[in-house]
């Protein structure tokens, strides 16, 4: 017995994973969950900035993320449609896919809405893709010191045809970057560290990363980040306060979210709130017991052969 | 190309946490401890049942003091007063250290390499 698990084929745990992974992807489910508190305040800052200006999103990631990232798009996007907020998005990466993945999930959640006969986004009218910026640094420098020439010489798709960016009903009354509500930085690598450096101090950032990004980004919660969420589990967080609100009482009057502040924040009353998160989350928590049974399997594998061999190495 | 390079690493990891995550020394006891915090409070199913337990012992004993062995509780407890200090310490040490090469550059006193 202790040979044969010393003696693991690892092809053995491989099968493991994909097999109980892939079976849980299919199970439904709402799991509760403890929702920490730079993720209501990523939440409580969506749902109380003014809907007569625009967010920006800086949208960097691309398929290699979409566990995390493609769930925080469509969230992101779900909450300003629904509260009918004008938004315009690009891509400050190398990374070219970036914006491609960022319009087909603006795109999708656009159809869904489309076929749920809700108020359908218009591209130029309420939103815009300014494109694809390589240079993360130099467009957010370029950015901060005057987003009229940072954006200027950019050409849009709208529904009459292509326009410059600040043609466009979304950023007509925009003269610089003070004048946007909220900038949301979705990201899977350090260009919301550069965003810190550059932008903090002239428009209120928020921050929607992987959890690697999310561990060294923590530091700059609360004074340059107004609000963060880190990971599938705060994707999964978003989409629960979305559903239930904070502080808000359901028929039962149970709080599903409680929160250490005094107001309540709305949940999102259109269109669908559990989705992509909400399919992971499970598998997650599935992913992680398979990871915790190694450690302690390796280790009582260790123990038990020091203990055969009499304590020798 | 890139989605398939990262579910490569899950399996990298599951193969390492089996045949190298081992407890012998101190070190490795206090890693694997944070480490095994940090996902559980990742678990929502958990965290919630476990904050009902800790909720019944508050109730019974009314001492607060047991509020503080919530998962998501101690969780935070090691980014805030852990994690987070940690990573600023390496980035002002990082810091620091690239303002004095780049003085030492700038007068001359750095001979190797781009002094040279």
């Amino acid at each position: 017995m202790l040979q044969t698990l010393q003696n693991l084929d690892r092809r053995i745990l491989y099968v493991t994973l994909v097999v109980l992974c892939s079976l849980f992807l299919f199970v439904p489910g709402e799991l509760p969950v403890a929702v920490d508190k730079q993720t209501v305040d990523l939440y409580s800052k969506l749902m109380t900035v003014p809907t007569d200006k625009p967010v920006i999103i800086e949208t960097d990631w691309t398929v290699s993320t979409r566990g995390e990232n493609m769930g925080h798009l469509e969230a992101l996007v779900r909450i300003l449609m629904a509260r009918k907020i004008k938004f315009a998005f690009f891509t400050a990466t190398s990374e070219a896919p970036a914006v491609q993945v960022s319009r087909m999930v603006v795109d999708r959640i656009n159809d869904e809405r489309k076929k749920a006969g809700l108020y359908e986004y218009k591209p130029g009218e309420d939103y815009i893709s300014v494109g694809l910026f390589p240079n993360t640094e130099g467009i957010q420098v370029a950015m901060g010191q005057d987003l009229r020439k940072a954006w200027g010489d950019r050409k849009v798709k709208t529904t009459t045809g292509d326009k410059g960016v600040f043609e466009t009903a979304v950023m007509k009354n925009v003269g610089s970057i003070k004048d946007v509500s909220t900038m949301v930085i979705i990201t899977a690598s350090s260009t919301v560290d550069t965003a810190v450096e550059r932008l903090s101090d002239k428009v209120d950032l928020t921050l929607m990363c992987t959890g690697v990004v999310g561990g060294t980004s923590l530091q700059y919660y609360p004074a340059q980040l107004k609000g963060m969420a880190s990971g599938l589990k705060a994707g999964y967080e978003i989409e629960y306060m979305m559903r239930y609100g904070v502080n808000v009482p359901d028929a039962k009057g149970v709080v599903k979210v409680p929160a250490d502040r005094p107001e309540q924040i709305p949940a999102i009353t259109e269109g669908v709130t559990l989705d992509r998160a909400s399919k992971y989350y499970l598998t997650l928590h599935v992913a992680l017991v398979v990871l915790i049974l190694a450690v302690v399997l390796g280790n009582v594998t260790m123990v038990m052969a020091k203990r055969t061999n009499g304590g020798a190495k | 190309m890139e989605a398939a390079m990262f579910s490569i690493i899950a399996f990298y990891i599951l193969s390492a946490a089996f045949r190298a995550f081992r407890i012998r020394s101190v070190e490795s006891s206090v890693l694997m401890g944070s480490a095994l915090i940090l996902m559980l409070s990742l678990m929502g199913a958990l965290t919630q049942s476990w904050g009902h337990v800790v909720d019944g012992v508050v109730v019974s004993t009314h001492n607060g003091f047991f509020d503080n062995f919530k998962l998501e509780v101690i969780a935070e407890w090691v980014k805030k007063y852990m994690q987070t200090p940690s990573i600023r310490a390496i980035e002002f040490g990082v810091g620091l250290g690239t303002v004095a090469m780049g003085l030492r550059i700038w007068l001359g006193l750095e001979k190797g390499g781009g002094g040279a």
